[in-house]
């Protein structure tokens, strides 16, 4: 239902330089479909996600929404197509208004679009907050994953088909983050989602997800199905950062020899294949010459010109 | 809370008051020659000295000078001979009307373009607002002032050039005769105040929440009005509030070149005739308008930002 096809997205950096944040992306989420995205810090997840509302919109690509073009709206029809997608943040306490009481957090959305607040305490119950003693309070009288609750039920209100979930987890304890990605699940049955779920944690994406997306330095490594993905990983990238998982059913070297160094800088990508400056199976060819993303299995497509094909 | 506040107010008060006493003891000059003229004898000085107690050591005047004033009595003035009081309360209303007409002035414009330059931050009116804010800081007010006469007073006779007609004489030419120091003192405070808002503007477009407000659907200026203005006003009341309480006593040029009779041309003219219990009665006003301004600004600030009641 969600179609991305050669997303760029790049910022000025000053003196005429860019960010090359992201960099010819492609990937499609089915409907009712878990598309994990995955990658450290700074690969261009987070930016994918706010380029798939058009905030701030890409440089170049196309985003398609059930064959509609999102890149191409503008105005009233953009802020109509928006309402079917929603976000949900990493940091649940910046992400609301902390003037307001959750009552008017959650019924802003659907009052916007002129309909009654009467949804706002069933939802406000569907993410396991009292509406009753919840509703008049404000943000900060609030624990983190009550906050992210209170997120998820604004995000909800407005009956989106898409909810884009970026880092949901990551400020929150561990067992908050249950609680709260075990709600994200019921709550994708009961109101029927499709998620792209954003996360640095391969250890958090596997599980909820269908399918995974490894991203290095705004490239794709790997699009395979979750199982797929942890028992036979092909990207040396996938390797690395199944090898940093404690207890990791593969038999994998110690993720220090599988990367190396720090990631470049987005301003200079490297030339070829991105990862090859920190990959320990870097030939000249990498140097040269861009690898594409083909496919290698069934369900399996990898960007790298010596795979591992057989698994470890 | 609200005790530590008035502990507070009443050091502000013995620190204050105690340095001013200080200070214009330590201007040359003396009292019984503005009273009695340059002819008069050393031996009148003397015996007008010893009378109002002129010689007795500086603490001792500072002391007995405090006990009035804790009992409500700020003195008469040796040069006027109209109680302290009396002439600060007679002058107050005019200083008051001019700072708040002249705030309700440069905030009137100051929010919405502040709101219009964060909009775009970087665009056309972002920057022609940046260019005319230096342009406006960097006019001194006595310039601007007599430019403003000069238009409008000299030139158009639209308004008074300069003068004073209390509200109770006449509402009409007492607007008339308010407007152009008001809009003197608005324009330099209008460039401070838009810079201050457009830039806390600028940040909170960046929070999260806001983001998600856009994927809501919300219209831009739902989200600049009602999410992004409010929680972006805490410099701009910090600025008020230092504005109102240092301009109680610091509009003094306005007042002299527009030839109003507020407080900041009370204390001058007081300063001049060596008058200290008015120059005296002049701080202990200021002072109590400072602190209570901003004990007020600590108010709003819990109402701006829910946060704050907390810390």
């Amino acid at each position: 239902m969600l179609r991305v096809e050669d997303l760029v997205v790049e910022f000025p950096a000053g003196k005429g330089r860019r960010v090359h944040a992201v960099s010819g992306v492609s990937f499609d989420v089915a409907r009712g479909e878990t598309l994990g995205i995955v990658g450290e810090s700074g690969c261009g997840k987070s930016t994918t996600a706010r380029a798939l509302m058009q905030l701030p919109a890409p440089l170049s690509g196309s985003i398609r929404l059930d064959g509609v073009e999102m890149t191409s709206l503008r105005g009233e029809k953009l802020r109509e197509t928006r309402r079917r997608l929603q976000m949900i943040f990493q940091d649940p306490i910046s992400s609301l208004n902390p003037r307001r009481k959750v009552r008017d957090i959650v019924a802003e959305g659907p009052r916007v679009w002129g309909e009654g607040a009467d949804r706002v305490d069933e939802m406000l119950e569907a993410v396991g907050l009292d509406p009753v003693t919840a509703a008049g309070r404000r943000p900060h009288e609030f624990s983190g994953g009550q906050c992210q609750r209170i997120c998820i039920a604004r995000a909800l209100v407005l009956r989106p088909e898409v909810v884009i979930c970026d880092e949901p987890v990551s400020a929150l304890d561990v067992s908050v983050q249950a609680q709260i990605l075990g709600l994200l699940e019921d709550l994708k049955e009961r109101y029927r989602l499709t998620l792209v779920f954003i996360a640095h944690d391969l250890a958090v994406v596997k599980n909820i997800s269908d399918r995974v997306l490894v991203m290095y330095l705004g490239k794709i490594c790997e699009l395979a199905p979750g199982e797929t993905l942890v028992n036979r990983p092909a990207h040396p990238y996938t390797r690395a950062l199944l090898a940093s998982i404690p207890g990791g059913r593969l038999a994998l070297p110690p993720a220090d020899q599988l990367i190396k160094g720090e990631p470049p800088s987005p301003v200079w990508p490297p030339s070829g294949c991105r990862f090859r400056t920190r990959c320990p199976k870097a030939r000249a060819r990498c140097a040269e010459e861009e690898p594409v993303v083909r496919p290698v299995a069934d369900g399996q497509w990898v960007a790298c010109h010596f795979p591992e094909i057989d698994g470890v | 809370m609200i005790l530590r506040k008035v502990i507070r107010l009443l050091v502000v008060l013995g620190v204050v008051t105690f340095l001013s006493y200080v200070m214009l003891n330590l201007l040359p000059g003396d009292p019984t020659v503005q009273i009695l003229g340059m002819s008069a004898t050393e031996e009148a000085r003397e015996q007008l000295r010893q009378e109002m107690g002129l010689n007795s050591p500086l603490f001792v005047r500072y002391a007995d000078w405090l006990g009035g004033v804790v009992t409500g009595d700020l003195g008469t003035s040796y040069i006027t001979d109209i109680p302290v009081l009396e002439a600060l309360v007679d002058r107050l209303p005019v200083t008051l009307e001019l700072l708040v007409v002249a705030q309700v002035i440069s905030l009137a414009l100051a929010v919405p373009l502040a709101v219009a330059a964060a909009r775009r931050a970087g665009g056309a009116i972002d920057q022609a607002l940046t260019t005319l804010s230096f342009g406006m800081l960097s006019t001194p007010v006595f310039v601007l002032g007599v430019v403003l006469i000069l238009v409008f007073a000299v030139h158009l006779r639209m308004l008074p050039a300069t003068g004073w007609t209390p509200i109770s004489v006449d509402p009409y030419w007492n607007f008339l005769s308010v407007l152009l120091p008001s809009i003197t003192l608005a324009v330099g405070q209008l460039a401070v105040y838009s810079r201050l808002l457009r830039t806390d503007l600028i940040a909170t477009l960046q929070e999260d929440y806001i983001t998600l407000a856009r994927a809501r659907g919300l219209s831009p200026r739902r989200i600049l009005w009602r999410h992004a203005l409010r929680p972006s006003a805490i410099s701009l009341i910090t600025a008020i509030g230092l504005n109102l309480g240092g301009l109680i006593g610091g509009a003094v040029i306005i007042e002299t070149l527009f030839g109003l009779p507020g407080i900041g041309r009370l204390i001058v003219d007081s300063i001049f005739a060596r008058d200290y219990l008015t120059v005296q009665g002049g701080v202990v006003l200021i002072s109590v308008g400072y602190v209570l301004v901003n004990f007020a600004v600590d108010l709003v600030y819990a109402a701006v930002d829910p946060r704050i009641r907390r810390a």
